[in-house]
């Protein structure tokens, strides 16, 4: 038992109290933490070499702006691979070594080139960063973790990322990415200025609440993105898609600042949501091809369905409160050059709308 | 003798004038001035307090802190390069370059001296620029102040900002006040935009002898839980004058006039 136990510290060496790391270093062998670990600089954990963090270990990060940019420079930077699985009771966390801490006052946990095994984080509580998250080129799973007070909760690029379970929450962004394929489940969005900012993905988001973001709750451009039974709740807009094409199902979309969903210059699918009480429309377009039916559009402030471009757009059968209750729509008849909205007899029954 | 007089005449108006140029104002910065030829360039976290006039180019994304100012001298320029949308870095909040304020901003300008934001000519084709994002700003003065062609003229985030003599034009937003907070606007105009002034959430807004005019949307939305003190206002010529509680319709309406509808109500339970 005694030599097995000098075994595995020969091979991997296990730190358990108060291990400090200072200025530029590196860890070239595979390496577990356990325990208190400080950051005063930037570490690298070397390509070939695994970074195992043991339930319960506090990782935290100095405040450094040598170049006075507003942003504390420790970090840790995983060109190896990186694996922090905590447990519901013995979360790791990642956090500012500051007294008084702010967001920003640590760079970020970074995945650069990444890709030979998922970088692992699980029971996680990240904090008080720049980026809690960020890769680029790299592979990466996020479960039962909270980032919260970051400047982004999560930034990547080019990387394949999923997440379950996570909350996102009083970041200044929430979730920022590009060039990217990404899954989302069972996750929570809320309170960031924007929820989902995204460009040129792959994007499939299921049974998450984004709600409470101040600018938009999920934003995408240049995009491909499925939207399944989410609540887009509260935010300024709810849904804004760009030149991207969407595939939009059974969500709840409800008391948005503005739009429920704004579909612009995109190809879309919207079926079976319930859009209600959202502030400006429930639904606008601008040079959307869409097919929009089966949702409950109701009670949406200014206009149910607003056609801001010149072409005429098609709507099916929705539910608009009642059998006999018209949408109240706002298309070229209302104002010289716009396109005419074409919308199809209310359904004569209710529809179901699955996100509860 | 009259020579002496002349002479002594301009040592005073060369000391004034210099003296206006160097000397901080209320122990602030040096004013920095910037030329047709030769603009002042400015971008990025403003590391320490500015004071800037003539001719200034924001080149990207600029971010005034918390603690920090930058102020605006009368009779400025202000040019505003406009990206190609596909950046990340810093982009604070929008994907168009953007004026961040968390500090203090104050834009002095003057009766026949105002200060003008527009974009430069080295703006690729079809982009814009953000415009004045305030996030829990310190300060947000705008004294005599023409903003062109933003995204977004003006978007305050629990923030106050005071404007005199403020034109937004051109701007798909004037003005979107969210959060708490109050906006105080004493003359002026928004026009020629998408929408005028959009009060979601909770702030008092206090209008004052100005004017909402020619957009293509809304003039005022004004959600529940926002308030609104007004004089001399008029929105006129908008799609929908303004979308307020019923209870507004009454003292709003020699406010409006020639718009699609002047008036349409929010319904009983609309959100805060």
């Amino acid at each position: 038992m005694r030599t097995l136990l000098i075994l595995l510290l020969v091979f991997f060496p296990l730190s358990a109290v108060a291990l400090e790391y200072h200025g530029e270093s590196t860890i070239y062998e595979d390496t577990i933490w356990q325990g208190e670990v400080l950051i005063d600089g930037i570490l690298t954990i070397a390509m070939g070499a695994t970074l195992e963090i043991r339930p319960g270990t506090r990782v935290s990060f100095a405040r450094i702006d040598l170049n006075g940019d507003g942003i504390g420079e420790s970090e840790l930077f995983a060109q190896g691979r990186f694996i922090a699985l905590g447990t519901q009771d013995n979360p790791i966390i990642f956090t500012s070594a500051e007294a008084n801490p702010m967001p920003g006052d640590w760079g970020a946990l970074n995945m650069m080139v990444s890709e030979n095994g998922e970088n692992l984080l699980e029971h996680c509580l990240v904090e008080y960063g720049y980026r809690g998250f960020h890769s680029h080129y790299s592979i990466a799973r996020l479960s039962s973790s909270t980032f919260r007070y970051n400047q982004r909760g999560a930034q990547f690029q080019e990387s394949t990322v999923s997440i379950s379970d996570c909350d996102f929450s009083h970041n200044f962004n929430g979730l920022q990415f590009r060039d990217s394929k990404v899954v989302i489940e069972n996750s929570r969005i809320i309170g960031n200025l924007w929820g989902i900012r995204a460009v040129f993905v792959e994007l499939q988001m299921s049974g998450t609440r984004v709600e409470a973001n101040r600018i938009n709750g999920i934003s995408l451009r240049d995009s491909k993105v499925q939207l399944i039974d989410n609540q887009v709740i509260d935010n300024r807009r709810g849904i804004y898609l760009q030149r991207s094409d969407a595939k939009i199902t059974g969500n709840r979309i409800n008391q948005n600042r503005e739009h429920g969903i704004y579909l612009e210059d995109s190809i879309a699918s919207v079926r079976g949501n319930l859009i209600r009480s959202n502030g400006r429309s429930g639904l606008k377009v601008l040079a959307a091809d869409a097919v929009i039916e089966k949702n409950r559009i109701e009670n949406n402030f200014e206009f149910t369905i607003y056609n801001a471009g010149d072409d005429d757009f098609h709507v099916g059968p929705n539910w608009y409160g009642s059998v006999s209750k018209k949408p109240e729509l706002m298309d070229g008849r209302s104002r010289e050059g716009l396109g005419l909205l074409h919308v199809a007899p209310s359904l004569v029954r209710k529809p179901e709308v699955n996100a509860l | 003798m009259s020579c002496c007089r002349q002479k002594i005449a301009m040592l005073f108006l060369l000391l004034f004038i210099t003296g206006c140029a160097l000397v901080p104002v209320e122990d602030g910065p040096a004013l920095q001035i910037g030329t047709v030829q030769k603009p002042y360039e400015v971008r990025g976290l403003l590391q320490q307090d500015l004071y800037l006039g003539g001719v200034i180019r924001i080149t990207g994304d600029l971010f005034v802190p918390t603690g920090r100012s930058l102020q605006i001298a009368p009779g400025s320029h202000v040019l505003v390069v406009g990206n190609d949308s596909t950046k990340i870095d810093p982009e604070y909040l929008d994907k168009g370059t953007e004026i961040l304020v968390k500090g203090r901003l104050i834009i002095a300008g003057k009766k026949g001296l105002p200060v003008k934001f527009s974009l430069d000519d080295s703006t690729p084709q079809g982009e814009n620029w953000t415009g004045f994002e305030l996030v829990a700003a310190e300060a947000a003065i705008f004294n005599y102040v023409d903003i062109l062609g933003a995204e977004i003229g003006i978007l305050s985030l629990d923030s106050s900002p005071q404007l005199t003599q403020v034109n937004i034009l051109g701007a798909r937003y004037g003005i979107l006040m969210q959060g708490g907070g109050e906006l105080v606007y004493r003359g002026g105009r928004i026009s020629s935009g998408d929408a005028g002034l959009l009060c979601f959430d909770h702030s008092a807004l206090s209008l004052v002898q100005m004017s909402i005019v020619d957009n293509l949307e809304e003039g005022l939305y004004l959600a529940s839980g926002c308030s609104l003190q007004q004089q001399g206002l008029q929105i006129n010529r908008n799609d929908l004058g303004a979308v307020a509680s019923e209870s507004y319709r009454t003292s709003l309406q020699v406010s409006l006039g020639d718009n699609r509808i002047d008036f349409k109500p929010l319904p009983g339970d609309a959100i805060q």
